[in-house]
């Protein structure tokens, strides 16, 4: 017998060291809960932008001066309580809804092409980035965004509310030789999204993958059967480059955004 | 102390010597792509119009390669030299650590395919399609088990304090990369994350801060627990201090991922503890890195005829200042400003060039030197490549420091009108002269791993010559 | 002192428990702390401080297998 035996407080210490179970038990469960304490609440807490994938939410505490609660259908668009009821007729300002066939489209280029890594698309609430980019990013937001893209880097400017800010013809020409547009510009040329005719088949097999998420998944009620077979449809002759532009412009105008709400807390 | 002292242990080392040369490899590689889309963002025109070869594609392949590739392959080395050589045994199966070898290398043979190609899932170091994460975790696994069950049979009555470091990135990497990579395929190149938005970026930055918390940080601090000693041929300073060490980075690492998301959608709760917590890893950070320093007390004067040690140990100073720079930066009102930058880029830099690569040269010419059981070809060279890493390094992270700064700085800055002074585009060109620093910097480092690849090839040539009669030497 | 203030009336079982963790993980950090840097412990945290080294004395080769 070694003399750890004789010394209580180090006891535990001295049996792990011996122990390889009784190490790798305590190893699991110490780095376990970091992880539990700041992920798990998320799931259930308000204002993280959580639908039951019905149109329910997490209760909602966004509220306006007086301090009453916001209206969620405010902030996400619900087609049974909007005036406008279809994709077609939903105007910005309706509230946060999925993206279009094309879109969606354009959306799996983006993240192909990698443009995360110097786009973010997260506003923080600081006096600069809102005269520069607009009113600061709320969770509701990216609740449709599988693989969030909110960035870590901006070699180039955030994007998180570029839509409508350019038009369609700035986006091609800038998409296409961005040094045409902006001499200082450092990035890539994209010409070669023009060539690329989109992905019919696959776009279709997107909108059904999002509609069966486990979380926050698109209600049925948006992608209705009708407009997951229409889908095809409508991204036929679009290349790339058109699928990108879409989603670029579809970018930050859902919410219509009021004056002293809180849209954090 | 043990009964083993009369039955020379036969260690399974072959596979360690394949995982050596693999890392000398795979540091060239990986450092010489990183050149390439530092270089991109100085001069555009180098994206050549490719698809397969622009920023947004080759960037992961670098991460990839460097993170995974070469610090895979450092971190599979060390650790089953280490797991056998404290444990006094023989690996528990040498054929499940061939199996781990190869399954390691077809996965980066597909990641070098298939990141070019556009395959990606869209979250930063976990970019690969859902077919390769199966594929990598059923080889971490396979590496898990062996590793641990090497710790189980081992001849000794304690556990090295190195091993303690390797289970808890066995165990925590198997947690993120299961957790994190949960995905609904579409097809077989695409994939989307089946969390969203606020919950997938908490998800996503519990798993990257926790890969470099774990894999980056615990994994190579099991390598300086074993050969900083066994270079220096001290004892640990204080072997009481890795004890605090291990249970405090163990515990409260996990945490920090939240710092990744302050300001954001989060709720403000989330990103206010991960802030807290990375304040309080400075202490026992600092512990260690004075635990690795001032295990040389007693020995400084090897310092200046061993090169090795001045690897090793130069690699602690860089562990101490960037666990000095993250909590700082994870300082909200410091965050503000450098959250978005190029600081960060730094600050990763700092860890990855100064601390992780310097700690694995270190440990790598010490197991070349052992594992082929000769000199090195050159030590001339071995002192070459110290210098030309440490100038390569400082050189990188000054100009991503200096460019952060003033990017953040250019960002919110207000002119006399209360208008913003700079555009975007404006900060965008002010940062060109950094990008080429950076670029230059991280080629004079590219260089250093191109000698050092040169010096083990040729040490293990010149020792191939002469290892049979070695093997004879050591057996009489 | 405003910016102290905490209207714990308003606090959730959520806030509780945050509370509740928080303080937990404090003490024990402290108890680790005591623990390790307790002179009277020193010399058995130690004791294995120098296994590193013992491979070269104890069981010494090359490494090679054959």
């Amino acid at each position: 017998m070694s003399d750890h035996d004789k010394i209580y407080s180090t006891k535990l210490q001295d049996k792990i060291e011996r122990n390889t179970l009784l190490l790798f038990v305590l190893t699991a469960i110490a780095v376990a809960f970091g992880g539990i304490v700041e992920i798990v609440p998320l799931f259930y807490l308000p204002n993280t932008g959580m639908s039951g994938g019905d149109g329910t939410f997490n209760n909602t505490s966004h509220k306006d001066k007086q301090g009453n609660a916001i209206s969620m259908d405010k902030i996400v668009w619900n087609p049974a309580t909007s005036a406008h009821k279809t994709f077609d007729t939903w105007q910005p300002g309706d509230g946060v809804r999925p993206y279009t066939a094309l879109e969606t489209a354009g959306r799996q280029v983006f993240i192909r092409e990698g443009c995360f890594l110097c786009h973010s698309q997260m506003i923080r609430p600081f006096r600069d980035e809102k005269d520069r980019y607009g009113h600061y990013s709320i969770a509701e937001e990216s609740m449709y965004d599988h693989t969030y893209q909110w960035g870590s880097k901006r070699t180039g400017p955030d994007l998180a509310r570029v839509g409508g800010k350019y038009s369609d013809e700035w986006h091609r020409k800038h998409l296409k030789y961005p040094r045409d547009v902006v001499p200082e510009s450092v990035m890539p040329n994209f010409f070669f999204l023009e060539n690329n005719p989109v992905n019919a088949e696959k776009t279709v097999k997107t909108l059904h993958v999002m509609t069966i998420m486990p979380f926050n998944p698109v209600p049925k009620t948006i992608y209705t059967d009708a407009y997951i077979a229409g889908a095809a449809k409508e991204v036929e002759g679009k290349t790339e480059m058109d699928a990108v532009i879409a989603y670029l412009q579809s970018l930050g105008n859902h919410v219509k955004f009021e004056e002293g709400v809180n849209y954090r807390d | 102390m043990e009964a083993t002292q009369a039955t020379p242990v036969k260690y399974d080392m072959d596979v360690v010597r394949w995982f050596t040369i693999a890392a000398c490899i795979y540091a060239v590689v990986g450092t010489l792509i990183g050149v390439y889309v530092a270089s991109e963002l100085a001069w555009p025109f180098l994206n050549f119009d490719i698809p397969e070869i622009t920023f947004g594609r080759l960037r992961p392949l670098h991460t990839n390669a460097v993170i995974f590739a070469f610090g895979g392959c450092v971190l599979f080395a060390t650790g089953y030299y280490i797991v056998q050589r404290t444990g006094a045994t023989k690996l528990w199966s040498n054929g499940l650590a061939w199996f781990h070898f190869w399954g390691w290398n077809l996965i980066i043979v597909c990641a070098v395919i298939t990141l070019p190609l556009g395959l990606s899932q869209g979250k930063e170091y976990a970019e690969l399609p859902w077919w390769v994460d199966i594929m990598i975790a059923v080889v971490w696994l396979s590496f898990g088990l062996n590793h641990i069950m090497t710790t189980a049979i081992r001849k000794t009555s304690h556990i090295y304090v190195s091993n303690w470091f390797t289970m808890g990135m066995i165990i925590m990497i198997t947690y993120l990369h299961v957790v994190n990579s949960m995905a609904i395929p579409v097809d077989w190149a695409t994939s989307y994350s089946i969390y969203s938005g606020v919950q997938d970026a908490m998800i996503q930055w519990w798993w990257g801060h926790n890969a470099v918390g774990f894999y980056l940080t615990g994994g190579f601090l099991g390598i300086m627990y074993y050969f900083i000693p066994k270079q220096s041929g001290r004892p640990v300073f204080s072997y009481r201090l890795s004890v605090l060490h291990f249970w405090t980075l163990t515990f409260g690492y996990v945490w920090l991922g939240a710092h990744h998301l302050q300001y954001t959608a989060l709720p403000d709760w989330t990103g206010s503890l991960g802030a807290a917590v990375s304040l309080a890893m400075i202490i026992p950070s600092w512990g260690g890195a004075m635990n690795g320093m001032m295990t040389l007390s007693g020995a400084w004067d090897k310092l200046r005829t061993d090169y090795i040690l001045r690897f090793l140990v130069t690699a602690m100073a860089f562990y101490a200042m960037s666990t000095f720079d993250g909590p700082v930066m994870a300082i909200k009102s410091v965050n503000a400003l450098s959250h978005y930058t190029d600081w960060t880029v730094g600050h990763v830099h700092a860890g990855a060039l100064g601390w992780m690569s310097m700690i694995s040269f270190g440990a790598l010419y010490h197991m070349v030197k052992k594992l082929w059981n000769t000199e090195m070809y050159s030590e001339r060279l071995v002192n070459v490549h110290f210098w030309v890493a440490l100038i390569g390094a400082v050189t990188y992270i000054v100009a991503m420091w200096v460019s952060g700064i003033m990017q953040g700085l250019m960002w919110r800055d207000y002119d006399e009108y209360g208008t913003l002074t700079y555009t975007f585009v404006e900060s965008v060109s002010a940062m060109h002269p950094y990008y080429v620093m950076r670029a230059v910097g991280g080629a004079i480092f590219n260089l250093g791993t191109w000698i050092m690849l040169f010096n083990v090839v040729m040490t293990v040539r010149q020792a191939s010559a002469t290892r049979g009669v070695n093997a004879v030497a050591a057996k009489a | 002192m405003d910016y102290l203030h905490t209207d714990w009336a308003a606090m959730s079982l959520n806030d509780w428990l945050g509370v509740f963790f928080t303080v937990a993980a404090f003490v024990a950090m402290i108890a680790v702390y005591v623990l390790v840097f307790n002179p009277k412990n020193k010399e058995t945290f130690n004791s294995q401080g120098d296994m590193a080294l013992r491979d070269e004395v104890e069981y010494n080769n090359s490494g090679d297998k054959k």
